[in-house]
């Protein structure tokens, strides 16, 4: 079964609709990027997927968890096993380096011995194993971003959705970005990565999705000649 | 370890909010301090009422004839009232020794011979010492064979009780009042807490928190805000009592399972004021 199933996906909101009768299917450790222009609807089919809203119509099943019928309790355990990134990253300023990925396992209520084994394997997998002390603000963006996504994969997560997670990185720091991307998936997490930045994942061997007018399209990966 | 994380949590946020954690606990204090004042006049008004009740009971006067066979007849039909705990015989000699020791015997020199009726004083028990208990003894008795009047202090305990119920009827209103104002500005309180927590609780439900999860260091934080002001009303309203009524002989305190009350009382308000406005926040 695959683990993400969007079928006759419609959102609005009012009057706009946002999503027009959108299909998806994402497999199990597959590795997917999402294009579209700014208001495309990209963020809003993100949100379906780890359900911070509800389609207005059509359903959404992630990993056998169906919009329609879920509770509140079975979508926080269905987020503990989703990795999410943004584009802003979301960091508690107030707290360290290690105690924002520890945060994500806390609310699981894991152990303490088992938190601190995780967030040090999770920032050693992102190369930010020496700046564990170090707070938000003194980290550069793309410090900021690679501690965002040691949260995110720090429950190991089956699939990791981001948000445009290079729009507010230099060439250098998206494509360490992108790399640590597919590290991931080839450890057998999915990724749907949306984004704008065309040029970024050029040579990335992925399928394409596109949003357009609330259509979604899909086409083969650019094969370099 | 979920309790020992939403423990630590509470302080750091009380820690990081001082200004918002001292306006919660001054709000609860002062709630709770005019409502634990209103409960100490209630208190101390009870228990004058369950003092003086003691002392309620029926004096029936007897006429000059009785003889003492009819006396004892008499006494012993009184004494088998229901209600009736015992009865004393006051003579006319006795009657006059009391009137003398109570107002001088100035009056009764001017007389030949002493005008006061032996009579009989009823004690009624504890729970007839009612101006209705007092009424059914003295109306049944004034029937009697050889008695001439009865006196009761019916008129004034009425007025006594009817103090009473409108002095607790008053307390319960303060009570609430203190208690829907408390949960109301408490729940502002915490609203403001939330509001500046609002994206950490966000990205903790994004991470996979639940609910319940997210509530818990608001609950505690509430729950010793209001702690800590229940406590400081106590402290206060001990320190008026010990210090501000030392002229008021007779006054009481609390006692411990109210003072426990108060503080539970706090701790409570605290609690469910800190729950009432999460809600909206928690819809992610």
């Amino acid at each position: 079964m695959p683990l993400v199933q969007m079928y006759n996906i419609t959102k609005e909101y009012g009057a706009v609709r946002v999503l027009d009768d959108v299909c998806l299917e994402l497999e199990r450790g597959s590795f997917a990027c999402l294009t579209g222009a700014t208001g495309s609807g990209k963020s809003t089919l993100m949100k379906l997927i780890y359900m911070e809203e509800r389609p207005t119509s059509g359903q959404v099943i992630v990993d056998g968890v169906q919009s329609g019928m879920t509770r509140r309790r079975e979508v926080s355990r269905l987020r503990r096993r989703l990795g999410v990134l943004f584009q802003d990253f979301k960091l508690l300023q107030e707290r360290t380096a290690y105690e924002n990925v520890a945060f994500a396992l806390q609310v699981t209520g894991a152990r303490g011995r088992e938190i601190r084994r995780k967030v040090t394997w999770a920032l050693t997998r992102v190369g930010l194993g020496h700046k564990r002390g170090a707070y938000p603000s003194q980290l550069s963006g793309g410090e900021q971003q690679r501690i965002a996504l040691a949260r995110a994969l720090v429950n190991d997560p089956l699939l990791l959705l981001a948000d445009e997670p290079t729009g507010n990185l230099d060439q250098d720091a998206g494509t360490g970005i992108i790399t640590l991307f597919r590290q991931v998936n080839l450890q057998g997490t999915a990724v749907l990565m949306a984004t704008h930045n065309l040029p970024l994942i050029a040579d990335l061997p992925v399928r394409r999705l596109h949003l357009h007018d609330g259509q979604l399209t899909e086409s083969a990966p650019e094969t370099k000649s | 370890m979920r309790v020992a994380y939403a423990v630590a949590e509470a302080f750091r946020s009380m820690r990081r909010i001082p200004l918002m954690t001292s306006v919660a606990v001054g709000t609860i204090m002062l709630s709770l301090l005019v409502f634990g004042l209103f409960v100490l006049v209630t208190y101390n008004v009870r228990a004058a009422l369950g003092e003086i009740r003691s002392r309620v009971d029926v004096e029936a006067f007897l006429t000059d004839e009785v003889q003492d066979q009819e006396l004892a007849l008499l006494r012993g039909r009184v004494a088998s009232l229901p209600g009736v705990e015992s009865v004393q015989y006051i003579s006319k000699e006795q009657a006059r020794e009391r009137f003398i020791a109570d107002y001088g015997d100035s009056l009764l020199t001017l007389l030949d011979e002493n005008p006061l009726p032996a009579s009989l004083l009823i004690y009624l028990v504890e729970e007839r010492r009612t101006a209705e208990g007092a009424e059914s003894v003295a109306r049944t008795v004034h029937g009697m064979a050889g008695v001439s009047d009865v006196a009761s202090g019916r008129g004034w305990v009425g007025e006594f009780d009817r103090l009473v119920v409108a002095l607790t009827a008053i307390s319960i209103l303060i009570g609430l009042v203190v208690a829907l104002a408390s949960v109301f500005v408490i729940s502002n309180t915490v609203k403001l807490t939330v509001w500046a927590r609002r994206e950490a609780i966000a990205i903790m439900k994004l991470v996979g928190a639940t609910d319940a999860f997210v509530k818990l260091p608001f609950f505690i934080e509430g729950t010793l805000q209001g702690l800590t002001g229940g406590i400081l009303a106590l402290g206060i309203l001990y320190a008026l009592y010990g210090y501000l009524l030392p002229g008021l002989a007779g006054i009481l305190f609390l006692p411990p399972a109210v003072c426990g009350g108060l503080v539970l009382m706090g701790a409570l308000l605290g609690g469910i004021g800190s729950q009432v406005s999460l809600k909206q926040f928690l819809e992610v």
